[in-house]
């Protein structure tokens, strides 16, 4: 189960934060995004170090916390998409899935004429279809 | 690490055991130790010890047996590495053994009693035959009695040699070899034995499965077998699951779940070792993982959850040293060697760090569960309740399962009766873990965790810890530390604008502050946490959990009113327990400081716009200034004073009033006070008055609450203002104080105080451009337009001018680039002005003005006489004092510049000119012709005279008054100089109409005669004075006569230019030719010309002549010839000619050649022409000039 996505623009600073889980406890999910980018930066310098997916986009598990497991994904404009979720035994391919349709979510939040780049993105409908995204994550793959 | 994984951490050692000969145990256990794998020994001294190596009879396995109390035993891992040999090797002294009957029967019933012991436990024996030599007579008989009295084969009884080394040597080789493979054989055999029971499942429980298993895994680590030893502690783990899994854990008692978790602690620590140690980093973190995730949901009745918890904590941090000691020696592994369909290992799960990190979160909720636990235990358990699990070790022994409770000995002898009763147990571990310090060790687990992930750079991770641990301190009640550590991790979140994350640390810290009863910092941190733009409620700490409340809207309203009232000082805030409430007094005030950088901007913003750009002394400008909060409530301040850098200009609502309040939705505004909305910018305006000049700036605006509260808010220009270096990608947070667009955009916090306006009108006029040499007058004028001056001084210097270029061609002296291309004069005063020489002197740079009344006005002259052709720019400063109306006396201060050009008024030059028909032979000049090629003009022949050309041009634009030319000589004895003629030129200079107007760009000529008196090579004739005046008169200039200094008369100035003749080269001529010859002839009217030549040497000279024929004339005389002239003489050549042509005619010339002096002369074709009249009735007597004939002939 998604219990969180978020969105981290490049400065690090959060986009957009949102949890599907009922437990009003959104803080652990800030600390764990936040810590996430630092694992983030890791892949993105090794992998620049090793000259190989430099433009790979997903960057897979990021790392498990005591109950979660974290996944991450990072635009070539450096905006970065996290997910966290309870599932041990998902395929990278839902996963990548996911993103792809994250990705579009924000790209269309971010063409909105209204938004600011670089502001939190507070749209209605961005949120509305991030939720339909992670309502459909697993059939994803099907649809 | 726990002691009790101690003896599980290391491989198990085989174990032998000596007994007979103890001397040689030492040497032989050294050995032993040392060999490859090594075995431990176990020396007994002598037989009588023997029975402590054997142990109880096995019984065989029946599946009627009820199930066994526990798992696992306690001891037997210790029995089987210290206690239990494999191998027994018995030394026996050679004498005994080939000694006499009695010796040999005591050996026997050694070896008889050695075989009861060894007997139940299939321990191999050894017999070893101690000799001192290799020598020696051996009784086979005896030999063989003995292998078979010890049931020992051949090769299991040897020879021990003591006293040769090298067969002791080989005699301990022996040994250790014999030994390691009996060893090895028995743990082999003992496995299988095990093995077997297991395959034939002649049992009915899980947990002997599980036992048995692990009892293999451990026999082939005795052997080293590592495969199969992991492969059955896998299996015996797995049989632990399905032991657990058969029963619900929420229903066994806790010492079950306990005993239970313990086993699967030990079989796991046991793989992940293994795991480890055979390079399966990535697998070992797998099972971990595995585990963890397994046994986490394990958590078993409520009241045990603080041991769940306290168990899973431990897991991690033992998994956590165990992959840091593997990663000590060995290198990372590479991320993702998984096989295909394997869970992925993130890089994070290769780094100890994250299992300390996970340990401590868990020992915080092992804090948390066990202070849940406390509560109820403490609510339904007597309170003296003694702790019987606790007592002499007579009373209170050890388990036999691992994992179980200590025994209560006393409670018969039955292990089910020596258990402790469920409550028993329960209030031994609750007040066991009462003295467990959580905090400190969660600390000390996440100091370990940062720095680790310090080293990797996970920056963000190890600052999250940093929060943990600050939160941790403040679960311990160290607020100090607290504060100190949270202190330093809000700077990452305000920067990287984590918003909910810097909450939850300010409301930790605000409660450190309140704590402490830090007033000052508890205002700070409530003001920073109230004016955050926080979306959503801040829930409690996510690590320490609800020791901070929850901080949504409705304790944002609470928290502002609450804090409002302390700093207003109606109320106090409650601090520590035991402690005074926090309370403000003048003892104790805040001052809270805001500037451009402060995360209390959000708090307060100022910013301000002057409405005008600069004003004068004394003057009203008005002030904007717009005010913002972010705070969640209107905000009323009792006071505010806006300060300023002139303190003359500081506002207080207190003493002034706001000319103009202005706020988007208008709402009230207090005369005293001052009331800010939320998110709204307040526009108020006042009237500021500076009394001194220079500029003003608004400081800062200083906000009071009550009478011990201040907020001092530095204050920014509204042009120019800064973005809030917080939450800039927060919507809506950051918006520019609209209002008055071009205040909006233009507005600054500076204004420019300038001096009064001076009402004076100071004129500066010259006539440009000025003339190198002359004192140039310039004409200052002040008049009063509306000041009456009593005292003032007027400066006047040179400012350096930008396009100063001297391209002019300048007679003076080259000046150096340091000095001043002009100098300011001033005419004299007195009796000196009468006096001759030069009327002016230097100026001293300043004027005194007398007294000035309005209307009037005063000048003056200063004259600029310049060095060098350069423009000036001439600087007036004119300071004065003047009283106005309602005004106190003021210094006013009033600039002028005028930029003066300068030329040069006369270029002077001359040349020499030998006389007309009269030339000498000079040999300079033939010497020259032939070096150089040019004739130098400057050569002239003794005592002849010679003509001085001197002309003046006037390259100014002005007309020039010439005065007076003169020539000076320099010695009357060397060189006469004769001006030629009177010239127009008028002798008193002072005289009205003298002198003789240049008009620009014309050319004065004035001839003079040289006259050399002595033999030179270079000889100074003298220098030509020229005087000169620019001329004053109107019809020159006609736009002149607007200037008015013009018409003063003193003001024009003579000016005398001197000009250095150049040196000349004075010669005696050997040779004079004169040509002599009529002004002018008659057409057909014969007439003579004579070319003298005269030898002005002692010698005779031979000169040659020719004549160059022309139609112009016919003449009689010789047409070429060579002549001597005698010394001193003249030799004189005359012709008779007859004009054929009217007109002007070209002369016959005669060319004469000196042969030696190698030189040759031929008039110029100018100086050899006549003109011929037509006719005879010209009378030169009545006409002047050729051009009066001319017209004479015309009437005529």
């Amino acid at each position: 189960m998604i219990v969180c996505v978020a969105v981290v623009g490049h400065n690090n600073n959060p986009l957009y934060l949102q949890s599907f889980v009922d437990d009003d406890n959104t803080l652990k999910f800030h600390y764990i995004v936040h810590c996430s980018l630092d694992v983030i930066e890791e892949k993105v310098s090794n992998s620049k170090r090793a000259g190989v997916n430099l433009n790979e986009t997903f960057l897979g598990l990021l790392y498990p916390t005591e109950d979660y497991k974290v996944f991450g994904y990072m635009s070539n404009t450096k905006i970065k998409f996290v997910l966290v979720t309870t599932d041990h035994d998902l395929r990278d391919a839902d996963v990548r899935n996911f993103f792809r349709r994250l990705h579009g979510a924000y790209v269309d939040a971010a063409s909105n004429p209204f938004h600011v780049p670089g502001k939190r993105i507070t749209s209605a409908a961005f949120a509305e279809r991030v939720s339909n995204v992670v309502k459909t994550f697993g059939f994803g793959a099907a649809a | 690490m726990a002691e009790d994984m101690e003896e599980l951490r290391t491989p198990p050692v085989p174990l032998v055991a000596l007994v007979g000969c103890p001397e040689y145990h030492g040497a032989i256990s050294l050995y032993l130790h040392r060999e490859q794998p090594p075995l431990n020994t176990l020396a007994l001294p002598d037989f009588a010890k023997l029975p402590i190596i054997g142990g109880k009879e096995r019984k065989p396995v029946d599946a009627r047996m009820p199930p066994p109390l526990g798992i696992l035993k306690a001891d037997w891992l210790t029995k089987h590495r210290t206690r239990m040999p494999a191998v027994l090797a018995v030394l026996l002294d050679r004498d005994q053994v080939y000694g006499d009957p009695t010796q040999w029967l005591e050996v026997c019933t050694n070896l008889d009693n050695i075989k009861a012991v060894i007997r139940g436990r299939n321990i191999k024996l050894v017999v070893a035959i101690v000799q001192p030599t290799s020598q020696g007579e051996v009784n086979e008989e005896r030999l063989s009695a003995l292998r078979k009295r010890a049931e020992v084969d051949a090769k299991c009884c040897i020879l021990f040699i003591t006293h040769e080394p090298s067969e002791l040597r080989r005699s301990l080789a022996r040994l250790g070899s014999i030994m390691g493979e009996l060893a090895t054989t028995f743990y082999r055999e003992e496995g299988r034995r095990v093995k077997l029971r297991v395959e034939k499942k002649s049992y009915s429980s899980l947990e002997l499965s599980v036992r048995y298993n692990f009892k293999i895994a451990v026999y082939a680590e005795f052997r080293r077998d590592w495969v199969a030893a992991l492969k059955f502690y896998e299996t015996a783990y797995s049989l632990l699951q399905e032991v657990i899994t058969s029963t619900s854990m929420e229903l066994q008692p806790v010492q079950r779940v306990v005993e239970m978790k313990a086993v699967a602690e030990q079989l796991h620590f046991k793989i992940s070792n293994l795991l480890l140690h055979g390079g399966k980093e990535t697998e070992a973190v797998r099972w971990f993982r595995e585990h963890a995730s397994w046994y986490k949901q394990m958590v078993g009745p409520f009241e045990g959850y603080f041991l769940h918890w306290a168990w899973i904590s431990k897991q991690f941090q033992v998994f956590g040293e165990l992959l840091q000691n593997r990663l000590a020696t060995v290198a990372p592994p590479a991320q993702n060697t998984a096989m295909r369909g394997q869970p992925v290992v993130s890089e994070r799960e290769l780094q100890p760090a994250y299992y300390y990190h996970v340990s401590a979160i868990y020992m915080v909720k092992r804090r948390r569960a066990f202070q849940a636990a406390l509560v109820a235990f403490e609510a339904f358990e007597e309170s003296n309740a003694p702790d019987v699990l606790v007592g002499p070790p007579e009373e209170v022994g050890p388990p036999v399962y691992v994992g179980q409770a200590p025994r209560l000995l006393k409670r018969g002898n039955d292990n089910h009766a020596q258990s402790p009763t469920e409550t028993e147990y329960m209030r031994h571990l609750i007040l066991l873990e009462k003295n467990f310090q959580h905090p400190l060790i969660a600390i000390a687990l996440l100091k370990k965790a940062h720095e680790l992930y310090q080293l990797v750079e996970a920056t963000r991770t190890a600052y999250r810890l940093l929060n943990d641990m600050g939160c941790e301190y403040f679960a311990a009640k160290d607020y100090v530390n607290a504060m100190r550590i949270l202190n330093s991790v809000i700077g990452i979140y305000r920067q990287e604008e984590w918003v909910v994350l810097l909450g939850s640390t300010l409301t930790y810290l605000r409660e450190c502050a309140r704590c402490l009863g830090l007033a000052k910092e508890f205002a700070e941190y409530s003001f920073e946490l109230l004016s955050l733009p926080l979306s959503a409620t801040v829930s409690p700490g996510y690590v320490s959990g609800s020791e901070v409340e929850p901080f949504g809207e409705l304790e944002k309203t609470q928290l502002c009113q609450e804090l409002v009232e302390f700093l207003r000082g109606v109320r106090d805030i409650t601090s520590q327990e035991g402690k005074p409430g926090m309370k403000l007094s003048s003892a104790q005030p805040i001052n809270l400081e805001i500037n451009v950088q402060s995360p209390l901007r959000m708090v307060l913003s100022v910013c301000v716009a002057f409405h005008n750009q600069s004003v004068r002394v004394g003057k009203v400008t008005r002030l904007t200034l717009s005010i913002l909060t972010h705070l969640p409530l209107p905000v009323v301040f009792d006071e505010v004073e806006i300060l300023f850098d002139q303190s003359s200009c500081n506002f207080s609502t207190q003493k002034n009033n706001f000319v103009e309040v202005d706020q988007e939705d208008l709402g009230p505004c207090s005369m005293l006070g001052l009331e800010l909305e939320p998110l709204k910018w307040k526009r108020i305006s006042i009237d500021v008055a500076p009394e001194e000049t220079g500029k003003l700036e608004c400081l800062e605006l200083v906000a009071r609450w009550g009478p011990h509260t201040t907020i001092r808010c530095q204050v920014e220009s509204m042009g120019t203002r800064e973005e809030i270096p917080f939450w800039k990608s927060e919507p809506g947070i950051d918006v520019p104080p609209s209002g008055d667009p071009a205040l909006a955009s233009l507005g600054q916090k500076l204004i420019q105080v300038e001096e009064p306006e001076a009402l004076v009108d100071i004129s500066v006029e010259a006539s440009s451009p000025g003339l190198v040499g002359e004192a140039f007058p310039v004409c200052f004028t002040i008049s009063s337009a509306g000041h009456s001056i009593q005292s003032g001084d007027l400066e006047v210097y040179f400012a350096p001018s930008v396009n100063s270029e001297a391209t002019l061609a300048s007679m003076s002296p080259p000046r150096g680039p340091d000095l001043a291309p002009a100098e300011l004069l001033v005419r004299k005063t007195g009796e000196n002005a009468e006096s001759i020489g030069d009327n002016y002197e230097i100026f001293a740079g300043l004027v005194e003005v007398p007294e000035i009344s309005i209307g009037d006005s005063w000048s003056t002259i200063i004259y600029v006489r310049w060095f060098e052709p350069k423009a000036v720019t001439l600087m007036t400063t004119f300071v004065y004092r003047a009283s106005e109306a309602g005004m106190p006396k003021y210094q006013y201060r009033l600039h002028k510049s005028k930029e003066l050009d300068c030329v040069e008024a006369l270029a002077i030059e001359h040349h020499y000119v030998a006389p007309f028909r009269r030339d000498s032979l000079l040999l300079g000049n033939l010497d020259a012709n032939t070096i150089g090629g040019q004739v130098p003009a400057a050569t002239l022949a003794l005592k002849e005279s010679s003509i001085l050309v001197v002309t003046l041009k006037n390259q100014s634009s002005i007309s020039l008054r010439l005065l007076k030319i003169e020539a000076t000589e320099e010695d009357r004895s060397r060189c006469l100089l004769q001006k030629s003629g009177s010239g127009p030129l008028a002798n008193d200079p002072d005289g009205e109409a003298g002198g003789i107007i240049v008009a620009p760009q014309e050319i004065f000529t004035q001839l003079l005669w040289v006259h050399p008196l002595v033999l030179s090579k270079s000889l100074l004739v003298g220098t030509i004075s020229v005087l000169w005046q620019r001329t004053m008169s109107s019809d020159v200039m006609p736009n002149i006569s607007e200037v008015p200094i013009q018409h003063h008369k003193d003001a024009v100035d003579f000016v005398s230019n001197r000009v250095p003749l150049a040196k000349i080269m004075v010669e005696s001529p050997p040779l004079v030719i004169t040509l002599d010859c009529p002004p002018h002839a008659v057409l057909g009217k014969p007439f003579t010309m004579t070319t003298k030549v005269q030898n002005l040497t002692s010698t005779l000279l031979e000169v040659a002549f020719s004549v160059v024929d022309t139609a112009s004339f016919i003449f009689s005389g010789a047409h070429s010839d060579t002549v001597s002239i005698l010394p001193r003489g003249t030799h004189f050549l005359s012709y008779k000619l007859v004009p054929l042509f009217s007109g002007i005619q070209q002369l016959p010339r005669v060319k004469i050649n000196s042969a030696w002096y190698n030189a040759a002369f031929q008039p110029s074709p100018v100086s050899t022409q006549i003109f011929v009249f037509p006719s005879t009735r010209f009378e030169p007597n009545t006409h002047s000039s050729v051009d009066e004939a001319f017209g004479s002939l015309v009437i005529s």
